[in-house]
């Protein structure tokens, strides 16, 4: 069978020929039976398939699509409003989230809080503890052993002026304090002038013995007090007991500056002497609260005896720098005042009796310091 | 409201036009994804996802070409696809399935008719002349429609329809004859 014959039959079935090819088709079926056999199952299959039957889907396709539609399809305008309520639920855990960093921030705060009063409480505590034993006071005595030596120093040759220390040092030792002068100035006042006249030959040798080293020490000081000597020793011979006194008075601040400035030099210098004497200072201010820690009654007692010192050393330097300043209104001051005179002997003598005290209760501990005073001298006047 | 405003509507935007556009169509795609798959039950499954397939790529539709010739492609590829997946499983399933598919009341009155026979040729026939068959007699495409919705030469076209005939042909023959299947 010829396939041009085949496509005739199939274009035929599909009704795809021309009328010249349908003629063609037409002489060519007439001419071969078996062509005709052919061609009539295949046209009755081609009935058959345009018979079958035009199926329908049992329910709507559409409606049950729909749901699942609008379930996915975020572009369609009525599946926009069921899709917010998942986002309104991702939304709840950010929320949960920022609540939980708030919190973070709270609990930090609240532990930043309890940590600051912890550590207040601490340093509280720590404090109490630290003034209860006293290391309060000691820290002060170590401030105040930095800062002002000078006037430690200056007590400590005080409590050196004992009956034990040598000649050298009760030449020096007796210009800041001037604890022996008063001692004559009680017997002036008991026993009249002549024995104030016998102590002025004991403060002449002193002061003679003290003037070889203030060249040493420096010149404007070692003029100065010369000056003095010669001017004290003219004032006996016009019969003037007093003077007597307040020209030791003058020497003995003289010689209390030159010494307070000879000691700075020293701690400037750093003297190992002077540490000494630092430790020697300390030893006496802890002594009494290292033997008694919790005594704050002692301690309270110890400043008001320092504070004491120090307005009694202020006054002293006052009353020095004016005389000083007015040299030649000291005769007439002991021409006018003798009552504001023997006020101020009085002062002294409650002043020196206190010293006394405190002499008493740190003898021992002077020694060291004496010799230490020895040493920063001879250095001083080694470089000077 | 013709197919073409339908189409038109539903592309820009309208729920209502796409859902009646689908409505009009569902019927022709059941039918074709019946004939092509052999069952109702993978038929309504392919159909059904041809449909969701037509409503999510309306947009790429374009008017050169005649809509139902897109959406028996759409419908003609998932069968096919579906065939493969079958066809690539054991054959004694697909025996069950066909045993199955008698308890079908549409399956009954088929296999009452004559046409039962054509039905059964039909299977028994190539995928690509199988849907071209379908598209051919069921859905009256013409040579030049086949060879749009199945993207095929038209020649192509005619050679697997011409061939699927003959073959339908052979095989009602051997039923008339003696009854083979």
């Amino acid at each position: 069978m010829n396939d041009e014959v085949m496509e005739l039959i199939q274009r035929d079935l599909d009704g795809d020929l021309s009328a010249r090819e349908k003629q063609q088709l037409h002489l060519l079926l007439r001419q071969d039976p078996d062509l005709q056999l052919v061609y009539s199952r295949l046209k009755r299959v081609s009935a058959q398939l345009a018979e079958l039957p035009r199926i329908s889907p049992p329910f709507s396709l559409v409606d049950a699509i729909l749901p699942q539609i609008t379930a996915d399809d975020p572009s369609s305008p009525g599946t926009v409003q069921p899709e917010r309520k998942p986002e309104d639920v991702h939304l709840q855990p950010k929320q949960i989230e920022a609540v939980a960093s708030v919190h973070h921030r709270r609990s930090y705060g609240v532990w930043l809080a309890k940590a600051g009063t912890g550590v207040m409480a601490a340093s509280l505590l720590f404090g109490l503890f630290w003034l209860s034993n006293g290391w309060g006071q000691w820290d002060r005595n170590q401030e105040s052993g930095a800062g002002p030596q000078p006037r430690i120093v200056s007590q400590g040759q005080v409590n050196a002026a004992g009956p034990e220390s040598g000649e050298s040092e009760n030449t020096e030792t007796a210009a800041p304090k001037m604890p022996e002068p008063t001692v004559a100035e009680d017997n002036t006042d008991a026993s009249g002038q002549k024995q104030q006249m016998e102590t002025s030959p004991e403060s002449k040798p002193e002061q003679s013995q003290s003037t070889p080293a203030q060249p040493a020490h420096g010149e404007p000081t070692g003029k100065g007090t010369p000056d003095r000597h010669q001017s004290a020793s003219q004032r006996p011979e016009d019969g003037k007991s007093q003077a007597s006194a307040s020209k030791t008075g003058k020497a003995s601040a003289a010689a209390s500056d030159e010494y307070r400035q000879n000691n700075r030099g020293a701690v400037r210098q750093g003297a190992f002497g002077v540490l000494k004497e630092r430790e020697t200072d300390e030893e006496k201010h802890e002594s009494p609260l290292r033997r008694n820690p919790a005594a704050g009654n002692q301690d309270k007692q110890a400043q008001k005896r320092a504070e004491k010192d120090k307005k009694e050393e202020e006054k002293q330097t006052k009353k020095q720098e004016k005389d000083d300043q007015k040299p030649g209104t000291w005769q007439k001051q002991t021409g006018k005042g003798g009552e504001s005179d023997s006020r101020k002997q009085d002062d002294e003598r409650d002043e020196d009796r206190d010293d006394d005290d405190e002499d008493e209760k740190r003898p021992k501990v002077n020694l060291h310091i004496e010799i230490d005073v020895e040493k920063l001298f001879r250095t001083v006047g080694g470089k000077d | 409201m013709g197919e073409a405003e339908l189409v038109r509507r539903a592309q820009a935007g309208d729920h209502d036009a796409l859902v009646e556009l689908l409505r009009s169509i569902e019927t022709s795609v059941y039918r074709s994804a019946f004939y092509i798959l052999g069952n109702e039950q993978d038929a309504l499954d392919a159909s059904q996802e041809a449909l969701i397939r037509i409503y999510q790529k309306i947009h790429l539709f374009q008017e050169k070409a005649k809509f139902s010739t897109w959406v028996q492609r759409i419908v003609s590829n998932i069968c096919m696809d579906r065939f493969r997946s079958r066809k690539d499983a054991v054959s004694l399933e697909e025996h069950q399935l066909v045993l199955a598919d008698k308890n079908n009341v549409e399956d009954e009155i088929l296999l009452t008719s004559l046409s039962n026979d054509v039905h059964s040729a039909i299977q028994k026939l190539p995928e690509q002349y199988r849907t071209v068959i379908v598209l051919r007699y069921l859905q009256d495409f013409s040579y030049q429609e086949i060879a749009e919705a199945l993207e095929l030469p038209l020649n192509t076209v005619k050679s697997y329809l011409f061939r699927a005939r003959q073959q339908l042909q052979e095989l009602l023959h051997d039923y008339e004859k003696g009854g083979v299947g």
